[in-house]
């Protein structure tokens, strides 16, 4: 191999991102929640989104 | 052709090597002997040479082009900034060819025999090219060369040489030509730079303190 | 044969002008010797020892290859038995070099050249170089290489040492010519109308220091010498045929994980949502099964018209143990003005979730358009909208993110082999006008 340091680099680059395509990585933001009470099926309007108090944006023209 | 004949000056048996030599020396009187048909002729005296640091010398052999060759004589000659030999092979198969060794680059060449009309020396620009042999020679050096003296078997008599003119001619691949004035009309010589290594040289010269 | 066999060692000579020692080294060969302790330069070939000059003492130059010192060099025995400087001026700048004259009696003359710290091994050269020009540039050809003009100079000798087998003479001027082929590079020298070449090759000072046994280490090596190898040499090349290599590996394995992703549809279903109705606008759906292992892409597709909404989403294990919270905003306004018909925004939105273990899970919808808005309008606010969940969408945005990654070390290298180009010819007479300037 004429590159080895180039080659190595290409393959770590290449390896890894065949590792993040593995696990799904670079998705959209989203939170990861936890325990979520059972009750949300019962009255989902007890569950409040963490995005519920973000600010939007409200566009148009 | 006899091999052996008295010498002309001092009665001495001279030995020719060269079935085909002209010109030799007598190693016991220093005459210049000079072979005209079966008699040999006394055309002066050899003057000594100056001393030379040529590790090539009168008996040592040698390999170029898969032909063994032995050097059996020796042209001295001077120009303006050095001096240069060429000395004279005679190879296995009888024919004869000079090594000319100038400051220890070598070069072998042969005469030869193809006739051409060559202009005069003083006609010559450098830089004129010829085509010999399917190859462009071109005219570098032009150089005004005083003999100096030879040592050993010649084929030919230079008892007529002190000043001539000769023509360096190159080619792209380390072949070179000269077209030598000391005869008329002149004569070309053909061949190339060769690697004293490669001659594979034996019964050379050795050196104090090398 | 009179002629002996062995030739013995030079005897040294005495200085016609100061009678000091001259030691030889190069046999018959010498036309010039230096006497150092007064600077003349004698022809030992002379009987009278001719003097053939006399030169200023204020010139001299240390040679860092003493004389007399020998070294295997290339396979032969080889001893450096003159040393001269010689002299080009440019722009008014002196740059001078050094010329070790090497000798063995069966092999001739060999010469090594020092400039700045850059070795070069020179050989005279028996074939003739062919001028050609090389894109634009004046070049020769010689052995099947072609060498590029680099720079004509009158170099004149400013000091000698040792022995040489021509009449050497301070002061002395040539025009030379260097081209080059790093690492190689050929020379013509004109005098008197006569041109001789030399060949030189670029060498280590450290194999040279090695080969003669010198003491310490060779002269620091400054600059970028016109003969001097790149360290680039091939690697730009190289570096892109490897390049080539990587994104064939690169699209292998985008196509790879695009055509391997299950990317299965495994919930869609049509909602409406209505400002207007009272009450809680959020709810859940029945639960599905997410089945193996990759991403998880949900899409909102809506019918909106010049309006926006947002849409909190949680996808929520049926367990309760692991959810993922996200909220998006969809908005399409669209029209027609002086430029004519335009649009913002889009009626669809996709979220992707890394990673998604297999379960069971359900949505928790909550939709929301401007509450803010005049009652009225809110009031007759609504729209119709479908959700859908696939599992293992292929992706492709880290393939394009990492593509520019791999190119950047052909292009450094490229640029780097550039740069070092650069530095060789900024000594060149080809050197861009720029340089040139910046010399004044």
């Amino acid at each position: 191999m004429k590159n080895p340091l180039y080659t190595l680099y290409g393959a770590v680059m290449l390896g890894g991102l065949s590792a993040a395509q593995w696990l799904g990585l670079g998705g959209s933001p989203v939170t990861e929640v936890k325990n979520v009470p059972k009750s949300v099926r019962e009255n989902p309007g007890v569950y409040r989104s963490h995005y519920a108090f973000l600010p939007r944006w409200f566009g148009g023209k | 052709m006899r091999r052996s004949s008295d010498c002309p000056g001092c009665g001495a048996p001279v030995q020719f090597t060269w079935s085909s030599a002209v010109q030799t020396a007598c190693p016991f009187c220093k005459a210049v002997i000079v072979r005209r048909d079966v008699d040999l002729e006394k055309v002066g005296e050899v003057a000594d040479l100056p001393p030379d640091a040529s590790p090539i010398q009168i008996g040592s052999s040698g390999t170029f082009d898969n032909k063994n060759f032995t050097v059996i004589g020796r042209l001295r000659y001077e120009w303006a900034q050095g001096a240069w030999n060429e000395w004279h092979l005679m190879f296995s198969d009888s024919s004869s060819g000079w090594l000319s060794d100038a400051q220890a680059e070598y070069a072998v060449s042969f005469l030869y025999s193809a006739p051409e009309a060559y202009p005069p020396a003083d006609d010559l620009p450098r830089g004129r090219v010829f085509q010999i042999s399917g190859a462009q020679f071109m005219v570098t050096h032009l150089t005004r060369v005083h003999y100096v003296g030879f040592q050993g078997e010649l084929p030919f008599t230079t008892s007529d040489r002190s000043e001539f003119m000769t023509a360096d001619l190159r080619t792209t691949d380390a072949r070179f030509g000269t077209i030598d004035y000391s005869e008329q009309p002149p004569v070309l010589f053909l061949g190339r730079f060769v690697d004293f290594e490669s001659l594979k040289m034996q019964g050379l010269r050795e050196y104090e303190g090398w | 044969m009179v002629e002996g066999n062995r030739v013995p060692a030079p005897a040294g000579i005495h200085c016609p002008n100061c009678g000091g020692n001259i030691e030889l080294r190069g046999f018959a060969h010498t036309k010039s010797a230096v006497c150092v302790q007064c600077c003349t330069i004698i022809d030992p070939s002379t009987p009278h020892l001719t003097i053939l000059q006399q030169f200023d003492e204020k010139m001299r130059v240390r040679p860092v290859l003493p004389l007399g010192t020998r070294g295997k060099w290339d396979g032969t025995l080889w001893e450096v038995i003159g040393f001269q400087q010689r002299t080009i001026t440019v722009d008014g700048i002196a740059y001078s070099w050094h010329e070790y004259l090497l000798f063995n009696p069966y092999r001739g003359f060999r010469y090594l050249t020092l400039y700045n710290g850059h070795w070069s091994d020179v050989q005279t050269v028996h074939g003739l170089p062919s001028f050609v020009t090389a894109g634009g540039k004046k070049a020769v050809t010689y052995n099947g290489a072609t060498y590029k003009h680099f720079q004509n100079a009158q170099a004149e000798t400013t000091f000698v040492m040792g022995e040489f087998p021509w009449a050497v003479r301070v002061g002395e001027r040539n025009t030379v010519d260097d081209f080059v082929a790093p690492p190689l590079m050929l020379s013509s020298e004109q005098t008197e109308g006569e041109i001789n070449w030399s060949h030189g090759t670029y060498i280590d000072g450290k194999a040279l220091w090695q080969a003669f046994q010198l003491q310490g280490a060779p002269p620091q090596v400054t600059g970028v010498y016109a003969s001097q190898p790149s360290p680039y040499l091939g690697k730009v090349r190289s570096a892109w045929n490897t390049f080539l290599m990587l994104t064939l590996a690169w699209a292998v394995l985008m196509a790879y994980f695009t055509f391997s992703s299950s990317d299965k549809q495994i919930f869609r279903k049509a909602f409406r949502y209505a400002e207007a109705t009272p009450g809680e606008h959020s709810f859940v759906t029945e639960t599905f099964d997410i089945p193996g292992r990759g991403n998880v892409e949900v899409l909102i597709r809506t019918n909106l018209e010049n309006n926006w909404a947002y849409f909190n989403l949680a996808l929520l294990r049926e367990d309760g143990a692991k959810g993922y919270d996200f909220g998006r905003e969809v908005s399409y306004y669209s029209g027609r003005d002086s430029d004519g018909s335009w649009s913002e925004g889009g009626r669809r939105e996709s979220v992707i979730l890394p990673s998604v273990d297999p379960g069971k899970y359900y949505l928790r919808i909550e939709p929301d358009m401007d509450a803010q808005a005049s009652a009225q309008a809110a009031a007759g606010m609504s729209m119709n909208y479908e959700v859908e969940v696939r599992r293992g969408v292929p992706r492709t945005f880290l393939f394009w993110f990492v593509l520019p990654l791999l190119i950047i070390p052909p292009i450094w290298t490229t640029i780097a082999s550039a740069a070092f180009e650069g530095k060789r010819w900024a000594e060149s007479d080809y050197a861009p006008a720029a340089s040139e300037g910046s010399d004044e």
